[in-house]
């Protein structure tokens, strides 16, 4: 090292001279001479026509059966491989499945425990092979092994047996009532001869390169970057998809996401977070807002039981929330047509969670804005008025008295509308006398584990604040969310019954909803909850956001779908 | 010299280990948990969350969690991304590339300009130039850098066109154009908005860090010392002021040297750059623990080495310091 050293040094010192020299220069050159290296931005050339795909953040994956984040389908619909999946009225149609079986064509067997799918004729995965029955049965086998990675309930485990008699048809044993069987493939069957063993399925090479049978095939997956797709030629459409490429561009910040749009670079933006007036300017007229009521939820869950008890379980009651008269005031309190229009506008009323959907109910409020009956109600229930206009016990049934009436809404961060809504209340409630402060923590505390100390499985909280939504098929989630067992404990810690509602004509009527197919029982059964739900206020439902995505003016063809992602329709999708 | 080089490197080795365990504290003691996602999902049932938490191992006591991982990170095996379930390693090697790129494009330039800047403020103190380059760097230090990008963003993309082709004058992101062959010139062109805002910032700081450590040496006694001998002009300023005006430079150097593999959080947000310091905050926000850990750590390393060049470079450029 001593002998080498010093020319050793200087080489080296030549050397980043030079690389700087040739870095400097080649900056220089790009400033002076790039345009002539600048390629065409827009679709116009005679050349494959192309659309560019905003979305905020990268996909882990195309396997839709490990699909944790949202993001996931919004892109892998695009490659996806389903049999049926729900239109945007909510009724399923047949994708890859020559029709939907049902009792009335021999599909579906009286007890319900037989299906019979039927592939179209001749359909071919993006490498050319057949696709047949058999990976159907596949893709049962894959998914319902116990170390395939899926995180979605479908319930392949109620599948005793799949039989393929000949190549297009499949016919699958229930061993119990699966009420969601059209829902069965809508995430898409899995090649048998393009991916591997079951137990491997989190490591497929598949899952982010996939053989596929929807209108698109991967051909560069930039991490961090982009993912350009092409049109897969095997795709069962005569002459579609009819866009040539589609590359999806991950772009993390909003005011890029927005500049891309309004210079019209970009023709889609997945998510844009903006209400639509605002969109619509901000675009300059290359693109608009498409948007239908949405999935998500907006909904106060008061919390009946008390809070910070060590107790997670129902008892005792919130020292001023355990009163109804309380959560009936409180309901009174909100000016409804004022949070719709001016405090989150664009938002549309519901006063049910079951607002969408096979099973919508029509719920009207039972405790409409009127601040006068709140007050009333609160002197009721011995809440009188302090000196400083907020109320105080004095013999409320489970407060002491000179306890302050005072409640915490508990949000998430990073969501404008949310923040807006909260301030909002605090104002409503003020008017009648009860103080409310805002407390809002990161997304992943909110909806944390039991084990992780989330305050909502723990039963730490006042009034919890967030949009949730109901699936297409809503029986499991709505038995984990109103049941009188689904209250979080160190036993279940993944019940979802936050507030802690104990009602035994609801688990009624949700058990009786999980024991049939007649789909008008089920609704009825859910619409006599809601009504329930609307009275007794476990929770207060508020209104439902809109979803959907920025498109350029020069796109055509598109349906926003609630039940679909942004690319359930991409084959039809059409540029000018 | 060599001896103090390897002592220092064996020290370094207990420390990371404790390192270690305090981050995986720190990392697991934030709230919340890498399922929080899965708890927004209609789709998921509580029963397949459940089944994901004893899949990732994430019901395990903490103590055996730090122990496996450590066994894995011993043997250069970093794990597997929760959100990905793809190798962490393969995840960081991604990315590293393209911070390198950036980051370090934009740091090599920055020095580039901010010391013969800084050198020729401090010997032209209250001249024009010199009001000139105090004024800039004030604004420059003083403006956020993604509000920078974002201005950037509107008038070299949104507002200024390219009068050869109609587009846009420089694009708003990423590192190609989307759709058109990977070339050379068009990751260059695509690196001029965020290597620009880096640089405006780094310049700033920079510049006037060196102004003010050249203006020292100047004013001190051996530089007129050696002006008074005669010695020429450019030796008394090259020599002997700018080398020991070098030295304060080269710890402050060293010690932003990691963040040339750590990345540029906001401008690669901005820019839509597929960086490290992207990885690391969607890491961060979804609690991907295998993919933070292994960046923290990464960091960790690069931060210990930089100071050990740091002393390295100091017995270089000043005789004085001597390490045995």
């Amino acid at each position: 090292m001593n002998q080498t050293g010093a020319p050793f040094i200087a080489h080296r010192r030549a050397l980043a001279l030079l690389t700087l020299t040739v870095l400097l220069a080649t900056l220089l050159l790009a400033a002076c001479g790039a345009p002539s290296s600048e390629p065409q931005t827009s679709g116009e050339t005679a050349g494959p026509s192309q659309i560019i795909v905003i979305i905020p953040e990268e996909p882990a994956s195309l396997n839709q059966y490990h699909a944790v984040a949202a993001i996931v389908r919004q892109v892998a619909d695009a490659v996806s491989a389903p049999l049926a999946v729900p239109d945007e009225n909510g009724e399923f149609i047949p994708v890859l499945a020559a029709e939907l079986p049902t009792v009335e064509n021999g599909g579906v067997s009286p007890d319900y425990l037989t299906v019979t799918w039927k592939l179209r004729p001749g359909l071919r995965w993006s490498d050319g092979e057949p696709l047949t029955s058999d990976d159907i049965k596949f893709t049962w086998e894959a998914v319902s092994h116990p170390e395939s990675g899926n995180v979605l309930a479908l319930g392949f485990e109620k599948i005793a047996s799949i039989e393929t008699p000949d190549e297009l048809t499949a016919v699958i044993t229930y061993k119990e009532l699966n009420q969601a069987y059209l829902q069965q493939f809508m995430y898409g069957i899995l090649p048998r001869h393009a991916t591997g063993a079951p137990a491997e399925m989190l490591q497929w090479a598949w899952n982010r390169n996939p053989v596929s049978a929807g209108p698109y095939v991967v051909t560069q997956w930039n991490s961090g970057e982009s993912i350009v797709m092409e049109r897969n030629p095997y795709y069962y459409l005569e002459g579609q998809p009819y866009i040539d490429r589609v590359i999806f561009t991950i772009v993390p910040d909003p005011g890029a996401q927005i500049a891309m749009m309004a210079k019209g670079e970009a023709h889609v933006h997945l998510w844009p977070g903006e209400v639509k007036e605002i969109y619509d300017a901000q675009v300059a007229g290359q693109a608009a807002l498409q948007e239908v009521p949405g999935q998500w939820n907006m909904t106060l869950f008061f919390n009946l039981s008390r809070p910070f008890d060590g107790d997670p379980g129902p008892e005792p009651p919130h020292p001023i929330l355990g009163d109804l008269r309380v959560r009936q005031a409180i309901a009174h309190a909100i000016d409804y047509d004022l949070i719709v229009t001016a405090v989150n506008p664009g938002t549309f009323p519901t006063a049910t969670p079951f607002a969408y959907g096979w099973y919508k109910c029509d719920q009207e409020r039972k405790y409409p804005y009127d601040p006068e009956r709140a007050r009333a109600l609160l002197e009721e229930a011995g809440w009188v008025e302090g000196p400083d206009g907020i109320r105080v016990a004095q013999g409320a049934p489970y407060a002491e008295d000179g306890t302050r009436l005072r409640v915490q809404l508990n949000g998430y961060t990073n969501f404008q509308p949310l923040v807006k809504l909260e301030e909002a209340l605090v104002e409503m409630f003020r008017v009648v006398g009860i103080e409310a402060t805002i407390q809002n923590d990161d997304f992943s505390i909110i909806f944390g584990s039991y084990e992780d100390g989330a305050p909502r499985q723990l039963g730490n909280f006042d009034i919890l604040v967030y949009d949730t939504s109901l699936p297409i098929e809503p029986q499991a989630a709505i038995e984990n969310t109103y049941l009188s067992t689904a209250i979080p404990t160190a036993e279940n810690p993944a019940g979802n019954n936050a507030s802690r509602w104990v009602n035994p004509r609801a688990d009624e009527l949700i058990r009786a909803a999980g024991a049939t197919v007649d789909l008008e029982a089920r609704r009825a059964a859910y619409c006599e909850l809601s009504e329930l739900i609307a009275t007794e206020l476990p929770r207060l439902n508020l209104y439902l956001f809109t979803e959907g995505y920025g498109a350029s003016n020069r796109l055509s063809g598109y349906k926003v779908n609630m039940w679909g992602s942004l690319t359930w329709d991409i084959q039809n999708w059409k540029l000018e | 010299m060599r001896t103090y080089f390897l002592k220092r490197v064996l020290h370094a080795i207990p420390l990371l280990f404790v390192l270690s365990v305090v981050l995986f504290l720190v990392v697991r003691s934030a709230p919340g948990g890498p399922l929080a996602q899965a708890e927004r999902n209609p789709n998921i049932t509580a029963e397949q969350r459940q089944q994901l938490r004893a899949r990732l191992g994430l019901d395990q006591p903490l103590y055996k969690q730090y122990l496996d991982w450590l066994g894995a990170v011993v043997q250069g095996d970093l794990g597997r991304s929760i959100k990905s379930n793809r190798p962490v390693a393969e995840m960081i090697g991604e990315r590293i590339p393209n911070t390198l790129l950036l980051v370090g494009v934009a740091f090599v330039l920055t020095i580039a300009i901010a010391i013969p800047l800084g050198a020729i403020s401090a010997l032209r103190q209250y001249s024009w130039f010199d009001y000139l380059v105090t004024t800039l760097s004030f604004a420059g230090q003083s403006m956020p850098v993604y509000w920078l990008g974002l201005v950037a963003i509107l008038i070299f993309y949104v507002w200024l066109d390219n009068p050869f082709t109609g587009g846009p004058l420089l694009p708003a992101g990423g590192m190609y154009t989307l759709g058109a062959p990977r070339t050379l010139a068009d990751l260059i062109w695509h690196m001029i908005l965020p290597v620009g805002v880096l640089c405006a910032t780094w310049v700033a700081w920079y510049s006037r860090f060196f102004r003010a450590s050249m203006l020292e040496t100047l004013n001190a006694d051996y530089v007129r010392t050696a002006t008074a001998k005669g010695l020429p002009r450019g030796r008394v300023i090259y020599g002997h002021a700018g080398r020991n005006a070098v030295i304060p430079l080269v710890t402050m150097i060293a010690l932003d040297l990691p963040s040339v593999f750590a990345g540029a959080l906001f401008v690669e947000t901005i820019f839509s750059w597929p960086g490290m310091g992207r990885l690391f905050w969607e890491a961060a926000r979804g609690r991907d623990y295998p993919v933070l850990m292994a960046i923290i750590m990464i960091n960790a390393v690069l931060i210990v080495l930089a100071n050990l060049i740091a002393d390295m470079l100091y017995a270089r450029l000043d005789p004085r310091v001597r390490y045995e």
